[in-house]
């Protein structure tokens, strides 16, 4: 009998250790904090940032208000939500941050190399901002789109690499468990992942959007991560995205761990 | 370049008579001259070094930080809500980049 009881104890504690703090409740407890002692987020700054940035005139003396995000020339109120598209104008799917660069290259006339990463990071929190409070709708409408997400169904589930690991292993094979203190999203099923991207990470002070994140996965799971705005970025993408599909965005840009 | 600058007012409506915050964020790296880069050179000193505080054009408050300052720099003042007006917060750093931002003061 005592025996039982010694081992409920140790389960009880086992369960209780191991369970932790919601990194969700926690990223939210700070936020307030920072609210209540400071009043401002950092993401607010760097929204501030993308907006100044996007009023601001190329070597071609245009803006990009001159520019489509998909729902028209300078109209951002949820574009960010219908993306990635494909798009009529370059022949490609693009995201957010590879049509903040198509528009500052083939628009604002910026030469490529003068395109910095933390300014397209800056502009993809302002237009992320206007789609907060609306619903994901990414669609499949264009043969390119469903080529692209048959790709990103396939580097989902692939295994690959030294440790012959791929994004499925963790966010679909061991969902709630962890390595680190944090436990794996699903990012297909409830949690929605792709509407907490783009978003400020806390505990590193870094503003990330979604292609950093997918870089930093593939550098856990022992791989070399996939260029910026590349075709394995993109096709991981619109498959997250059709799978979020109807998901409301809470906050964009969001305030993480 | 122009350093940017955020205000708010906490609590955002002070009603007369109390005591309300007004806090401002600058997005500067702050660097204090004593860091170096990958390859070992000094990063030259390049940090916020006046805050200026006007209410209604005069001014109410002045700060001269030094280097040893965070960058993206949180500045709290407290006052006490009398009228309502627009207070402005003026920045300068090392380099001679200035900031500014304002803010409205209304009373609840």
């Amino acid at each position: 009998m005592r025996k039982a009881w010694l081992l409920t104890l140790v389960l009880a504690l086992a369960v209780a250790l191991g369970q932790g703090v919601d990194p969700r409740e926690e990223a939210k407890k700070q936020k307030e904090l920072l609210l209540k002692t400071a009043g401002i987020l950092p993401t607010e700054l760097i929204v501030a940032q993308g907006e100044e940035l996007f009023n601001r005139k190329g070597p071609s003396g245009k803006t990009m208000a001159e520019c489509d995000f998909g729902l028209g020339k300078g109209v951002l109120e949820g574009a960010a939500a219908r993306l990635p598209r494909y798009f009529l104008d370059t022949g490609k799917v693009e995201d957010l941050d590879s049509r903040i660069v198509t528009c500052m290259t083939r628009v604002q006339g910026f030469k490529p190399e003068a395109v910095k990463r933390s300014e397209v990071v800056a502009v993809a929190f302002y237009i992320a901002s206007k789609s907060t409070g609306h619903k994901i709708q990414v669609r499949l409408l264009f043969p390119q789109e469903r080529e692209l997400y048959a790709l990103g169904e396939k580097l989902f589930y692939a295994r690959s690499g030294r440790r012959d690991f791929g994004c499925a292993t963790c966010h679909v094979t061991y969902v709630g468990r962890r390595a680190g203190v944090l436990r794996y999203a699903d990012v297909l099923g409830q949690d929605k992942s792709w509407t907490h991207w783009p978003a400020y990470r806390y505990s590193n002070d870094q503003a990330w959007t979604m292609q950093d994140r997918i870089r930093a996965c593939y550098t856990v799971v022992g791989h070399p991560g996939p260029e910026l705005y590349s075709l394995p970025v993109l096709a991981l993408q619109l498959f997250m995205a059709y799978q979020a599909n109807g998901a409301v965005v809470e906050e964009w840009p969001a305030f993480v761990r | 370049m122009a350093i940017r600058v955020i205000v708010r007012l906490t609590p955002a409506k002070p009603k007369a008579g109390e005591e309300f915050r007004l806090q401002a964020v600058a997005q500067h790296p702050n660097e204090p001259g004593t860091r170096r880069d990958e390859r070992g050179n000094l990063i030259p000193a390049k940090y916020i070094n006046l805050v200026e505080v006007y209410f209604e054009g005069e001014k109410v408050a002045e700060v001269r930080p030094g280097p040893s300052t965070s960058a993206n720099p949180l500045y709290g003042f407290k006052f006490k809500a009398e009228k309502p007006g627009t207070f402005t917060v003026r920045l300068k750093d090392t380099s001679g980049d200035t900031g500014e931002g304002t803010v409205k003061l209304e009373l609840a």
